[in-house]
């Protein structure tokens, strides 16, 4: 009869130092998870820790996202961009305005790889002449080598030419970031030097299809404001390109989509990879310019999953119809 | 097959693989050099390693994962690192072993008796956790000094493998040679000697690893222990026993380090003393024996250690200026909180430049690497990123070349800067001595240079001569005392009247004869003056493009204290430490 | 005093044993790994890459036969590897390195005479020829048209873009604008490329494929190293557009080990139809072991013929699907039960 109790005691005894053990493994276990650092330190101290600024402006119901049809884009995005009230609504005299187009490869205007030339010179012209703007920059962070990128798009000198300062990017303009509520952009740096003291954020993408993602278009465009080895983020291209709308707020999108990559994208090749639908989207809601931006590549908003997590993540909305958009011809 | 055989086995397993590892923690690519071996393996499965740099850096670097292993199978089996891994408690065994092996069974059983003193360890690791744990900047990793794994492995690397090598030179082409080191073999030695007075002395009293894996193998599935009540208590297990756990009676599990030479000793047929999932028949005791008053003392003590030990006054403005550290490295604070003065770093170096600092940096900085140009081979290699890469706990982070040299996609930073060399004009040759000499400048590695020379034409001593008479090319002078072929160096010149110069190209005790290439537009007249000069190059520094690398101060001829230094003003890791804009 | 010697208990015996046997691989472990240490993980060996990169430096185009101005190298040949070909082509990485990829090598090309006239090259080293066909006619741009120069299967233009395969060799001429000059300077390269190429061997054609000859399409034959039809089970798959009465239909043809592999990856096809929403119909066909489905409106047909898996893909109705799939099955009848 002891004996009996003698083993259940040292049964119920070992029970509780094997849970306890249990629990122990469970949180070395957990605090090695959470604490685990791959990449090690950085050479700045990590309290160097930057935001990106929000630059959109406050919202007009009714005016949020312009859709024109035409052949010559100067005369198109003029006119979305007017629909939506003007470059006067988006800047202000003597701010400083940062253009984002995709400079992404070394490719001429002509292969619709990077954003069209004409497009980048007529933001810049709209910013200085009609909205007094103090300074306007180009920039991107680029796949291919920056300066053959900006010289072979021919968007460096159609900068230039419209008065615009073009700044490559430079190992110190990249800051760390975090995005709070983000599982990739975690001390990451970002190409945060030309954003610093810009009031204004304008971004300008071709519509493309991407073998990764679907599409890219102004959502993706942002890919070029990150730095680091930024490719691993395409094992989860989806979640990053929410992430990069819940991390930059721009002021306005733009959306070419006069000549649409259909094909081999997104750095095509060849001429018949472009198919003319002869549209340009302007919105102050990068995720509504998207979803319909898809639909010129024959896609709808369920086929890019990026949309809805952005959307549940409150960057945007996926329905662009909700945000009444205006729609114009022009000839 | 018993297991304190396999035991044994596994000791001179880890032991030869230990040496092993410090052997090929040598830079190259051969069968004995590093390659690929995992030559931290040891340092990476140190869980006390890992949770010092959890504390001062809030993060665990990967490749310290490893010590979850450690602590995993410590809470389920208990303190097996200890008797069956520890390369340094192997050594504390074996010495303890020789030291005990005459004496009596009385005299060993009175030897491994438990003694209070052994709760000093845990006092040890309680202060070092605290100084670790300490808020933001001020934290400050001091594990290195007493943890036995960077212990054994800086005593191997940095005075026993050299010491070996020194007469084969196998490893190293020259004998390797580490400042400092007095102390840290004094410290190793003492360590090792005290086996003699009581076997694992430092295992038992001071070594704060075992500390802490007695306290997480306070639920540990299987512990030793008595099996039946009939014991005949002739102690006999304990003669034996490495831990001084107390076996025969309340068993103190947080000491015991799973030897099992208890179970070996037992002369009971009845297999007394088991490894089994129920505690004790004689009773155990889990926790450390650490008073609430120890406990709190020593919470104490590792608070006021920290500010006492940084009254040293090393920080801000007052910062060592001849601290250069290795390529790759964290700002001074961001470093203290990661160097576990293992030591890898020095052994990789390819031309022994890096060495253990000692008292002059500090209290924290005792033994982290440090350059000291005059040792060695020649200062940092400009191609050589070993010991970046060598670094168990990034504290020199893991850099690439094109970082360290300012190519690819670092151009814009530039090269990463150690420092800048300084020239002392009061000690340069040409500057100081008006003797030629321009070895800095031929050795500095960088192209374009970042040592320049300005030719600087210098009356010698006793270099004010009086013509006689000029006959060809060769002067006459009136002092005979000149010394037979002085001047025919190539350095020295004939100045007539301040302007004119032509190269000597000998010289006997009373005459000159200047080059023939040289032709005077006017001959110096009888009775006239004429000047000796020597030509100087006069080296400077351009402090844009210097790195610090310290090569010129190692092959500055003035072998004492040198006459170019390198100091760490503008070194790449301290923003505030610029020279330049 | 003796000593009494205890027996060392089994299971005391039967640990120490595992125990030594784990020492052992541990031992094992650390010792292995240096017998297979790759000095280089990133680049090619650079013997290789030498060669291949001269030869593309020494393809010269001085005049072109009609005349136009020469072209010259912009800079010098850059070289991608596996690891970091995305720097080069982001998005479409994956696809190549998943078919094989080894190597690209690329530079631009430009004129002379006029700077706006510029050409790429981008030759992909996929390391068998039946990865480079898969690249090349995967890839294939819907307005390809025929050229002088190569087998239709083999190589195509588009307005300003010339794309080849050869041996395991993958090249691409990008053109930047429409111009004939250009292109004619882009064809030549492709000539002296072609012929200087080290690997000359031609891709060849399962027997079926080149038995249907000219019913098939010409250059619409397709070679999926993976994921043919969106179904992951289609590895080593050729698909062709079969041209029967007056409209196309696609089909498809896989190799596999042997008869009841094939069998089964009819049945796994069927299945993940079906698990997409199709509809099974009764296949009113004389081939044994086939089955239809009707996939949201297309019909698709699939069947075994040996270790062939063979099949029509989204045809518009049943009777061409039946037509097409009973001439594919005779052709792949040996010649002996015909």
């Amino acid at each position: 009869m002891n004996e009996q109790n003698d083993r259940k005691l040292n049964r119920r005894r070992f029970l509780a130092r094997a849970a306890k053990a249990g629990l122990s493994i469970a949180a070395a276990g957990i605090i090695a998870k959470t604490l685990y650092d791959k990449q090690g330190p950085s050479a700045q101290p990590p309290s160097e820790l930057v935001t990106i600024p929000d630059f959109s402006v406050p919202a007009m119901p009714g005016r949020t996202i312009s859709i024109v049809k035409g052949r010559d884009r100067v005369k198109t995005i003029d006119k979305a961009i007017d629909l939506l009230g003007g470059i006067e609504r988006f800047v202000k005299p003597d701010d400083t305005v940062v253009i984002k187009p995709n400079v992404a490869f070394t490719s001429v205007p002509a292969l619709g790889a990077t954003t069209n030339p004409e497009l980048v010179a007529e933001v810049i012209r709209l910013c200085y002449s009609r909205a007094q703007a103090k300074q306007v920059y180009v920039t991107d962070n680029p796949i291919n080598n920056p300066s053959s990128c900006f010289t072979i798009s021919r968007i460096g000198k159609a900068a230039t030419s419209a008065g615009a300062k073009v700044i490559l990017p430079r190992v110190s303009f990249f800051k760390l970031t975090t995005l709070e509520g983000g599982k990739y952009i975690e001390n990451w740096p970002v190409l945060y030097q030309p954003l610093a003291k810009a009031d204004k954020l304008i971004g300008i993408a071709p519509v493309k299809s991407h073998s990764r993602a679907a599409a890219s278009m102004s959502m993706k465009n942002f890919y070029g404001l990150l730095g680091g080895r930024r490719n691993i983020f395409h094992q989860d291209i989806n979640t990053i390109i929410a992430e990069l709308v819940m991390l930059i707020k721009p002021t306005l999108v733009i959306l070419d989509g006069t000549e649409t990559m259909v094909t081999n994208g997104p750095t095509g090749g060849s001429f018949s990879d472009l198919k003319r639908t002869d549209t340009i989207i302007a919105s102050c809601d990068a995720v509504a310019a998207d979803s319909f931006g898809c639909s010129l590549l024959g896609l709808k908003p369920a086929d890019l999953p990026y949309l809805a997590k952005a959307q549940s993540a409150g960057a945007g909305t996926a329905d662009y119809q909700s945000l009444k958009p205006i729609i114009a011809n022009v000839t | 097959m018993k297991i304190v055989t396999v035991r044994r086995i596994s000791q001179i397993f880890f032991f030869t693989l230990f040496v092993w590892f410090c052997i090929v923690t040598t830079y190259g690519g051969k069968f004995w050099q590093l390659r690929n071996w995992p030559a931290n393996l040891f340092l990476n499965l140190d869980p006390l390693v890992a949770l010092g740099t959890i504390l001062t850096t809030h993060s665990l670097y990967s490749p310290l994962l490893w010590a979850l292993l450690t602590v995993i199978l410590t809470i389920i089996f208990g303190r097996f690192f200890c008797s069956w891994l520890c390369p340094f408690g192997s050594i504390h065994h074996f010495f303890g072993y020789l030291g005990s092996r005459n004496k009596t069974a009385a005299q060993k059983i009175k030897l491994n008796k438990y003694r209070k003193a052994q709760s000093i360890k845990y006092f040890i690791l309680i202060v070092l956790l605290i100084m670790a744990a300490f808020p933001s900047l001020a934290a400050t990793l001091q594990t290195g000094l007493l943890d036995p794994i960077p212990l054994v492995t800086r005593s191997f690397n940095l005075i026993l493998l050299p010491i070996a090598d020194g007469s084969v030179n196998i490893l190293s082409v020259t004998q390797r040679f580490y400042e400092t080191t007095f102390f840290i073999f004094a410290f190793f030695l003492a360590a090792v000697l005290l086996n003699f007075v009581i076997p694992r002395f430092y295992c038992r009293f001071i070594c704060p690893l075992g500390a802490l894996l007695g306290i997480i193998s306070r639920f540990s599935i299987w512990r030793i222990g008595k099996n039946t009540k009939t014991c005949s208590n002739c102690k006999s297990c304990e003669q034996h026993c490495e831990g001084a756990c107390d076996p025969s009676a309340n068993i103190k599990i947080a000491e015991c380090v799973l030897c099992f030479n208890c179970r070996d000793d037992c002369k009971t047929k009845d297999n007394v003393i088991r490894y089994q999932a129920k505690p004790s028949l004689a009773g155990e005791v889990t926790n450390p024996d650490i008073s609430r008053r120890g406990f709190v003392l020593s919470l104490a003590s590792g608070f006021l250690a920290v500010p006492a030990v940084r009254l040293a006054g090393k920080i801000k403005a007052n910062w060592p200026h001849n601290l250069i550290r290795p390529p790759g490295s964290l700002a001074e604070p961001e470093f203290l909180k990661r160097c576990i003065k293992c030591g890898q770093c020095m052994r990789i170096c390819p031309t022994n430049v890096l060495q253990p600092a000692g008292l002059d940096a500090g209290l924290e900085a005792l033994w982290t690497p440090v350059l000291n140009n005059r040792i060695g081979s020649s200062g940092c290699q400009l191609n050589c990123i070993a010991c970046s890469q060598i670094c168990p706990t990034a504290t020199i982070r893991p850099i690439t070349l094109d970082e360290k040299l300012g190519k690819g996609s670092f151009a814009d930073k530039g090269p990463l800067k150690l420092g800048t060399a300084f020239i002392d004009r009061n000690r340069c040759l040409p500057w100081a001595f008006g003797k030629p000499c321009i070895v800095c400048e031929e050795n500095c590695p960088l192209s374009p240079k970042a040592i320049f020379t300005r030719e600087y034409f210098s009356t010698v001593r006793d270099g004010f001569l009086t013509v006689k008479k000029v006959v060809g090319n060769t002067i006459e002078t009136v002092e005979k005392n000149l010394t037979l072929d002085k001047f025919a160096t190539g350095d020295y010149y004939c100045s007539l009247d301040g302007s004119q110069k032509g190269k000597i190209v000998t010289n006997t005790n009373n005459a000159i004869t200047i080059s023939k290439e040289v032709k005077f537009a006017k001959f110096p007249a009888e009775g006239s003056t004429i000047h000796i000069q020597v030509r100087l190059q006069r080296p400077y520094v351009d402090i844009e493009r210097c790195i610090g690398c310290g090569v010129c101060e190692h092959e500055c001829p003035v072998s004492g204290k040198k006459a170019i230094r390198v100091s760490a003003e503008s070194e790449s890791r301290s923003a505030d430490r610029k020279l330049l804009l | 005093m003796a000593q009494t010697r205890r027996k060392t208990p089994r299971h005391e015996s039967v640990i120490s044993l595992f125990l030594l046997a784990v020492l052992f691989i541990i031992g094992l472990s650390v010792v292995i790994p240096q017998f297979n240490l790759r000095t280089s993980r990133t680049v090619v060996s650079a013997g290789a890459a030498k060669t291949l990169d001269s030869l593309l430096d020494s393809i010269v185009l001085r005049r072109t036969p009609d005349g136009a101005a020469g072209f010259e190298p912009l800079s010098e040949i850059a070289v991608y590897n596996a690891e970091n070909l995305y720097e080069k082509i982001d998005g479409k990485a994956p696809f190549y390195v998943d078919s094989g990829f080894e190597k690209l090598l690329t530079n631009w090309l430009k004129s002379q005479q006029d700077d706006q006239l510029m050409f790429e090259f981008y030759v992909y080293d996929m390391a068998e020829p039946a990865n480079a066909f898969s690249v090349f006619s995967v890839q294939k741009r819907p307005d390809a048209s025929p050229l002088a120069l190569f087998e239709t299967n083999f190589g195509y233009r588009t307005e300003n873009a010339l794309l080849f395969v050869q041996g395991k060799y993958y090249i691409e001429l990008i053109g930047s604008a429409k111009s004939e000059p250009l292109f004619n300077a882009m064809t030549e390269f492709a000539k002296q490329l072609s012929a200087a190429l080290p690997d000359q061997r031609q891709f060849s054609m399962p027997e079926p494929l080149i038995a249907a000859g000219d019913n098939l399409i010409p250059g619409s034959i397709k070679f999926y190293t993976g994921n043919a039809l969106g179904f992951d089970g289609f590895d080593n798959t050729f698909t062709a557009v079969y041209k029967i009465d007056s409209s196309n239909v696609t089909i498809f043809l896989s190799d596999r080990p042997d008869e009841s592999s094939a069998e089964q990856l009819v049945r796994d096809y069927c299945k993940f139809l079906i698990d997409t929403g199709a509809e099974e119909k009764s296949a009113d066909i004389d081939i044994d072991k086939a089955r239809m489905l009707d996939f949201y409106g297309t019909i698709e047909l699939v069947f075994n013929n040996g270790p062939v898996v063979a099949g029509i893909h989204e045809a518009d109705d049943i009777e061409t699907a039946v037509k097409v799939a009973r001439l594919l099955n005779d052709i792949l009848k040996p010649d002996t039960e015909k």
